[in-house]
């Protein structure tokens, strides 16, 4: 029982980086219809930038959070200004094969720049842990989960209620309606970019802190893959729960079965929930009037 | 005042679709542009709008201007901005969003403060809207989405507003009152509309200025009403030959009746 | 993808369906596709090529040639992202070394059956093409990908180990060196990319550009979407198959590192860079991205050594920019790839002073 108990920790925690990332994914395809395959790469990336500021430069923690998260931001910017905005207009199979592209060049970027050893470990939290019952609950996991709930609140807000997510919705339906109305479609796009950046980053901290800086956090990303899809790729709240369904996958079959069952299996699942709900869970079905 | 001089637009460099269009809305008029499928009038439209350039056309002869200065090759958002707003054809609503927030959205280049009043404005003139305030908008019917596509563009207070085809496909009682609400949301807000049709009769009857494309230029323009009694017009457009007699398909004669204006 | 118009020379006209359709149109075309294919088979013989290092570099090509071939007509014909490729690549590489060390067949009884079973394999992934599309259906192969590996590292003791293969051989003949293996090599590639040609301009390859076209379309004139689709599946993953058991009799050594996601990438890599839906595009495409990773290879650890101050590992990190990147320019630049490039260039000499 202590098992499960652990289990089911580590696979909220798990699965709350991989929601956050997976939200990453569907702001991406929300507003562009592009599923950005190098999500992952971004993360890595983010998060070798924090530690560079963090360990390399021995900066506070905080100071870190703060000059890292801008930075995240600028990179997504730079990342859809350089590798989609000259493909606006091409079949959407270019621009996904761009972003897969991309991530080959952005593993490169960081094997060049921090070469492919694992970094120095650095601690995030505070060490401290929780009893429940009889399972443990470290400070590592709740913060995760605590973060993942806090962003997926923040977006539904953001999506309901104001001005710039309605605008993102807009976008979401048709770039060549919503630019009649003068909405800017690239300044949107820009935006979105920016904050898939930040929640890749922010998921690549958290990683980082627990894992270690290595190139394997990138791996992250083909996990966040089926967590944005069962979730539905409209929907970013989906996005958090599908994370948190295939944290639990993942954990529960790792756990239970062998190590490295784990990802094979959060793939068959995908696939079945696929077969049965093709939009995933809290996708939005096409609308199509003949 | 609106004023095309000698446009040229070609889309991907080579496919050559408006041949030297001009034309001229002034202000607080209601313009309407007719002409049979191809014949250039959405692109022009697009070309006022801004909108060509994400179907990789461009304006490459000719101005456009706005109230003396020149509008040609800006971005859909400036244009939309200095007041001149499309109407898109084909009732692209905003799918999955309700209609409450598609009208939202169509006020986003204003101020905020008067959204509110602005609803009330759209709601106003489209009460059948007011009751389907929360529904997906991809589920009207076609008649409700042109409403709302069209309240959409009233709520940013154009200037000029392009309308693309607004009879398409729609029962013609519905027709008749979307442009009742036209000729009302023109007199009351004094914007300028141009009309887009192949609905001669319906665009002819409410605008006080027509155009008549074919193969991407213009081949007639004048007072509707005069345009109304024109022979041509009354033989290609309007589905009556002289005497104002349906034709007979039995006599045609095509070599007989040659369009003037060619 | 479109298919870029072919330009005859002048007074070459075709008056019957069948001679339109041909492939060596011209006597031109005849006497160079023989000469070529002449060469192609002398190489061993020629001095300044026929070193080890270029003859395994070249077979090596091949073998990629026959994979991105079936990749191409997956992906580049019918439309359908496939990124695990290289997992059915190492179906057939694992079936071809385990019927050859556990019942003794040699290769040649071995290809067929590799290539089925990646066949079976890759109709089993492409079962979900007839609910989902495009993105949907890129997932399923990813998670083919994933999936195949797994179970080959976990469910099978040899294969996760890696264990040694037969090479190919006629009678006692051992195809072990790269000399003798470049023979076979190039028979295997140049009958396929025939056949891969010849399907693509035949009843199949229409229905498959079909359906990547608009495959609604298609349904509605008659095509049946869904048996296309898994025919494209089963022919693609047929072709990895044979090339993995080629490569693994090749090596004489089958273990799963040859088969990774990366690899996947880099086969759609090539045919993209080659050009989708062309058949002399693939052969470009792996040819180009070949040369340049070989280029690379050379020079980064040299950078490295330079250039002290860079950290290690990062002439690996150099190669993966330097080619993602070029794989974005030619997206952005040249999506149609080499093979366009190559016809623009074709109908450029042959329409000479015509030019647009």
């Amino acid at each position: 029982m202590e098992f499960f108990g652990k289990i089911i920790a580590a696979g909220l925690m798990n699965g709350a980086i991989y929601g956050l990332v997976a939200v990453g994914f569907v702001l991406i395809y929300k507003s562009s219809s592009v599923l950005n395959f190098s999500q992952g790469y971004m993360l890595l990336l983010g998060a070798y930038i924090f530690w560079s500021f963090r360990a390399a430069l021995r900066l506070d923690l905080f100071l870190s959070l703060i000059l890292t998260l801008p930075t995240a931001f600028l990179m997504g910017i730079l990342i859809e200004r350089i590798t989609l905005r000259p493909l606006i207009g091409q079949p959407l199979l270019s621009m996904i094969t761009v972003t897969i592209f991309l991530s080959l060049v952005l593993e490169g970027l960081v094997s060049l720049f921090w070469g492919t050893y694992p970094l120095q470990q650095v601690n995030i939290f505070p060490k401290g842990s929780l009893k429940l019952g009889k399972t443990v609950l470290t400070t590592e996991s709740l913060f995760a989960f605590g973060l993942a709930l806090a962003v997926m609140v923040a977006l539904i807000l953001f999506f309901r209620f104001t001005r710039l997510g309605l605008a993102m919705r807009g976008v979401a339906e048709g770039h060549q309606t919503v630019q009649s109305m003068g909405i800017s479609v690239k300044r949107i796009l820009t935006v979105c970019w920016g904050i898939a950046g930040v929640a890749a980053t922010l998921g690549g901290i958290l990683l980082g802190g627990t894992l270690g800086f290595q190139l394997g956090l990138s791996h992250i990303g083909l996990l966040a893959i089926p967590a944005a899809f069962i979730g539905g790729l409209e929907s970013p709240e989906g996005a958090i729960i599908g994370g948190v369904l295939i944290g639990l996958v993942e954990s529960i079959v790792s756990g239970y079965v062998g190590k490295a069952a784990g990802v094979p299996a959060t793939y068959v699942i995908l696939i079945v929930v696929m077969f049965f709900r093709p939009y995933g869970f809290f996708g939005l079905e096409k609308i199509e009037r003949v | 005042m609106l004023k095309l001089n000698n446009v040229e637009v070609k889309y991907v460099g080579v496919i050559l679709v408006l041949r030297g269009v001009s034309l001229e809305i002034r202000d607080g008029a209601i313009i309407s542009l007719l002409g049979s499928n191809g014949a250039g009038k959405t692109t022009t439209l697009k070309a006022i709008s801004g909108l060509l350039h994400t179907e990789l056309g461009e304006v490459t002869a000719g101005t456009i201007e706005y109230d003396g200065s020149r509008i040609d090759g800006q971005n859909p958002e400036e244009v939309a901005k200095r007041g001149i707003i499309q109407v898109m054809e084909g009732r692209k609503v905003l799918g999955h969003l309700t209609v409450e927030e598609n009208l939202v959205l169509g006020g986003y280049i204003v101020q905020k403060a008067s959204l509110k009043k602005d609803l009330d404005m759209v709601y106003d003139y489209f009460p059948r809207l007011k009751n389907l305030r929360n529904a997906t908008s991809g589920y009207l019917s076609g008649g409700e989405q042109q409403m709302l596509v069209m309240g959409r563009a009233m709520m940013a207070h154009p200037k000029i507003m392009l309308l693309d085809e607004p009879s398409l496909g729609l029962a013609p009682l519905l027709v008749d009152e979307i442009y009742e609400i036209v000729v009302r949301f023109n007199a009351e807000e004094k914007t300028s509309v141009l009309i887009v049709e192949q609905n001669a009769r319906a665009a002819l009857s409410v605008s006080e200025y027509s155009y008549v494309m074919e193969n991407g230029r213009v081949v007639l323009d004048g007072p509707s009403s005069k345009l109304a009694e024109n022979e041509d017009i009354k033989e290609f457009y309007l589905g009556l030959s002289k005497l104002g007699e349906k034709k007979s398909f039995r006599e045609v004669k095509h070599y007989k009746r040659r369009k003037r204006w060619l | 993808m479109a298919h870029t118009s072919f330009y005859p020379p002048s007074g070459i006209y075709s008056d019957s369906y069948r001679k339109d359709m041909r492939i060596v149109k011209t006597k031109t075309q005849w006497i160079m596709s023989i000469a070529s294919l002449i060469l192609l088979f002398m190489i061993p013989h020629i001095p300044f090529l026929n070193s080890t290092y270029s003859l395994r570099l070249l077979i090596g090509v091949a073998i990629t040639v026959i994979i991105c071939l079936g990749l191409n007509m997956l992906t580049g014909y019918c439309g359908q992202l496939n990124i695990g490729q290289s997992a059915f690549v190492m179906v057939g590489a694992f079936t071809s070394g385990l019927l050859n060390i556990h019942f003794g067949w040699p290769f040649w009884a071995c290809v067929i059956p590799a290539g089925i079973a990646s066949a079976i394999m890759g109709a089993i992934f492409g079962i979900p093409s007839v609910r989902l599309k495009g993105l949907y259906l890129a997932l399923t192969t990813l998670g083919a990908q994933i999936i195949l590996t797994w179970i080959a590292l976990f469910y099978i003791p040899l294969t996760a180990a890696g264990f040694s293969v037969e090479p190919i051989k006629i009678g006692t003949f051992a195809f072990n060196t790269p000399q003798k293996f470049y023979y076979i090599a190039m028979l295997f590639t140049v009958v396929m990319a025939f056949f891969a040609k010849n399907m693509m301009r035949s009843g199949p390859g229409r229905a498959f550009i079909a359906i990547r076209d608009n495959d609604i379309a298609a349904e509605a004139m008659g095509i049946d979407i869904f048996r296309y689709k898994l025919l494209a599946f089963i022919v693609c993953t047929f072709y990895a198959g044979v090339a993995g058991s080629l490569f693994v009799h090749y090596m004489m050594w089958a273990h799963l590192e040859s088969f990774t996601l990366n690899d996947s990438i880099w086969y759609v890599v090539m045919i993209i860079v080659g050009g989708l839906g062309s058949i002399e595009g693939t052969i470009f495409g792996v040819i180009f991205i070949t040369a340049l990773k070989e280029f690379i290879f050379v020079i980064g650890p040299m950078a490295e050594g330079k250039l002290p101050f860079l950290p290690i590992g990062a002439g690996s990190g150099l190669l993966l920019v330097i080619i993602g990147g070029v794989a974005i320019l030619f997206l952005i630049f040249e999506p149609r790839g080499l093979a366009h490039r190559w016809n623009l260039f074709k109908a450029y000499y042959r329409l000479w002073p015509f030019g647009y």
